[in-house]
């Protein structure tokens, strides 16, 4: 029997398409606007004039509410709760699903621990600048990515078992709305399996996340890489790698340099 | 410093690079004394292993002098004698904690190439693609090596640069492709293919108590080494119907264990399997030829083990799985686990049990690699292997 706590957050995260994701109202809804907006229609063209005219209008927008779904006075509100609540920010065609995994020799107490200070993770996390705690749950986090964008995020803590998960999600002043978690399954004696879920913002909605993929910045992509970079550093004390090593390749000013020698 | 670096498909040159340096605190400087052409290097030399770009330094077989640690290293001091393994091991998480240093989690800084191509990164390699890392190779006067407080492994100074050399590579994967094979006292072992690796796993078969060891090539002078100097039987699969032969020679059984010391490049010998190897691979819709394996798996005997030295890369076509399952076959293969191996297999050669020294024929100067590289490849001058000092 697994006891491990849910992992999932608390956002929605059903499976949608980009059809359901347009309608921002419901069935009943619906049948009522296009009722009353084909009602108002008529008594507008009953009374004529300028007044007539005005409730034609009003009537042809309850209709067109009815017939797409789509309020635009409901999207305008929800934009406004997008940093309220996360599960709105992260329903329909924005939010992106990550769910990577690692396997780290050391016990699950010290890997929660280090988890749990912000100013640990300034090695996983690509290009941060800073990671500044508010209090015990909230932190204010700045990267840096490639082409020196800035990217700020608000986080607080609303789920924490010590030694085993932490969940967490963004809150107003941040730039991509997201929420997750990471949970640390003990395995064998000195190795843990650590989880890490996470529903984040896509800017650009599902075109964004496309050409993500295709050039290789897909929000899987970084969180395996940070996890493995995590992994390296814990388990080696170093970050393997080749950059600085000597190469026979031929730059046009090796070629000319050599040409001089 | 002077480094054998790829160009292009069979293509290698001599160039002047900068002097490698401590990259991480763990790392090592070597200067690089005695470095082999590997079998496996001719695989890249050919372009069938992908992601090597030009420029590459090669090599992986090497040992040398070290000239200067990272402050994380303190098992080692400039001066002392090492033999470096060719695959690069953290020996910290929990594949190198168990003995298994070539699946290393931690060394392989391009693992997510590696991931998307085969699901999962073994170690990273000197000069071997950047797919397992692209580090720089040995074939060089100086070579920087990671995680130098757990790869190299000192030497005496009374044994030469030609008895130790090949415990970089070839002398524990022959040993490994051996063990692999389970072998019980007396049992009879096949070994296709008498290059290096093979003759040594026919050397490391006897080793571990087989009663009879036979051996398959085309090259004359490697047959004759085969016989004479490892004291195996010999089929000239040009000349003889391997299967046929290995049938009679078993009293119909097949041999026990079967190691394919060939890989990826295999020459077969004109039967239709060979020729349809040859075709899609010369049309690039298969990235190897598999002759070998094939052969070896028709050959092994009922719960017999084929064992897979010979280096594989992509995806096989008509691999007879169903002979392996309705004869329960075990097939073992994998990069060698050398660290593992080095002990053991030091303490053969200062025995004077183990002298893997016979295989080399060329001595040469790192400036003659093109050649080099050349002749090992057409198999000329009865080019068994060769040995570069730079």
């Amino acid at each position: 029997m697994d006891t491990q706590p849910d992992l999932q957050m608390t956002f929605d995260d059903r499976p949608r398409s980009l059809a359901s994701a347009v309608p921002n109202i419901g069935t009943w809804e619906r049948m009522a606007s296009l009722a009353a907006g084909m009602g108002v229609l008529a008594l507008g063209a009953r009374r004529g004039g300028r007044v007539g005219g005005a409730f034609s209008t009003a009537g042809v927008a309850l209709v067109a509410r009815g017939l797409t779904g789509y309020c635009p006075g409901h999207a305008m509100a929800r934009n406004r709760q997008r940093h309220r609540d996360t599960r709105l920010a992260l329903g329909g065609s924005r939010g992106a699903f990550v769910r990577e995994s690692v396997t780290v020799k050391a016990p699950a107490d010290a890997l929660y621990a280090l988890w749990r200070e912000p100013a640990n993770l300034q090695g996983i996390i690509p290009g941060i600048e800073s990671a500044e705690r508010i209090d015990g749950v909230r932190a204010r986090w700045v990267t840096r990515g490639s082409g020196g964008v800035v990217t700020r995020w608000n986080a607080e803590i609303i789920n924490d078992v010590p030694g085993r998960t932490i969940g967490w999600r963004s809150f107003a002043g941040t730039d991509v709305a997201h929420a997750g978690s990471v949970a640390f399954r003990p395995r064998l004696t000195d190795e843990t399996e650590v989880t890490v879920t996470l529903q984040c913002e896509v800017p650009g909605g599902r075109v964004g996340l496309t050409l993500a993929r295709i050039f290789g910045g897909s929000p899987s992509t970084t969180v395996r890489n940070a996890l493995r970079r995590w992994k390296q550093l814990l388990e080696t004390g170093e970050l393997p790698t080749v950059d600085g090593q000597p190469t026979g390749r031929r730059s046009l000013l090796f070629r000319a340099v050599r040409e001089v020698a | 410093m002077k480094a054998v670096c790829w160009r292009g498909t069979q293509n290698v040159a001599v160039e002047r690079v900068p002097d490698p340096a401590i990259l991480n605190p763990r790392d090592a400087i070597i200067r690089v004394t005695s470095t082999a052409i590997c079998g496996s290097d001719l695989h890249l030399y050919d372009g069938f292993i992908p992601s090597m770009a030009a420029g590459d330094i090669l090599g992986h077989e090497f040992m040398g002098e070290v000239v200067d640690t990272g402050p994380g290293v303190t098992n080692l001091e400039a001066g002392d004698r090492v033999v470096v393994p060719f695959a690069i091991a953290c020996g910290g998480c929990g594949f190198c904690r168990r003995g298994a240093f070539s699946l290393c989690d931690n060394s392989n800084p391009n693992a997510w190439m590696c991931e998307k191509l085969y699901g999962a990164s073994g170690a990273g390699l000197f000069g071997y693609s950047h797919l397992y890392g692209g580090y720089a190779g040995g074939q060089a006067e100086y070579v920087r090596v990671p995680f130098a407080d757990v790869g190299p492994i000192k030497v005496p100074a009374n044994l030469s640069d030609h008895q130790v050399l090949f415990l970089s590579d070839i002398l524990p994967t022959a040993y490994m492709a051996a063990e692999n094979c389970d072998i019980l006292p007396g049992a009879t072992v096949a070994v296709w293919g008498c290059g290096p690796v093979g003759l040594l796993a026919i050397k490391s078969a006897y080793h571990l108590g087989a009663g009879r060891v036979i051996a398959i090539d085309r090259v004359e002078e490697r047959l004759a080494v085969a016989n004479e100097v490892c004291l195996a039987e010999t089929i000239d699969f040009t000349r003889e119907d391997v299967l046929g032969r290995l049938r009679e020679m078993t009293g119909g059984r097949g041999p026990d264990g079967c190691i394919d010391a060939v890989g990826l490049e295999a020459h077969g010998s004109g039967s239709v399997g060979a020729r349809y190897d040859k075709v899609k691979t010369s049309l690039f819709l298969a990235t190897d030829r598999l002759e070998v394996l094939r052969q070896a798996i028709h050959a092994c005997a009922k719960g017999g083990t084929v064992s897979i030295p010979g280096v594989y890369g992509g995806y096989l076509d008509k691999v007879p799985i169903g002979a392996a399952f309705a004869k329960g076959l075990t097939l073992r293969m994998g990069q060698t686990h050398v660290h593992a191996y080095l002990p053991h297999l030091l303490g053969l050669i200062e025995a004077g049990i183990m002298d893997p020294s016979f295989v080399i024929s060329h001595d040469v100067g790192l400036d003659d690699a093109p050649e080099a590289y050349r002749m090992f490849r057409d198999k000329a001058n009865g080019c068994t292997k060769v040995v570069m000092h730079p």
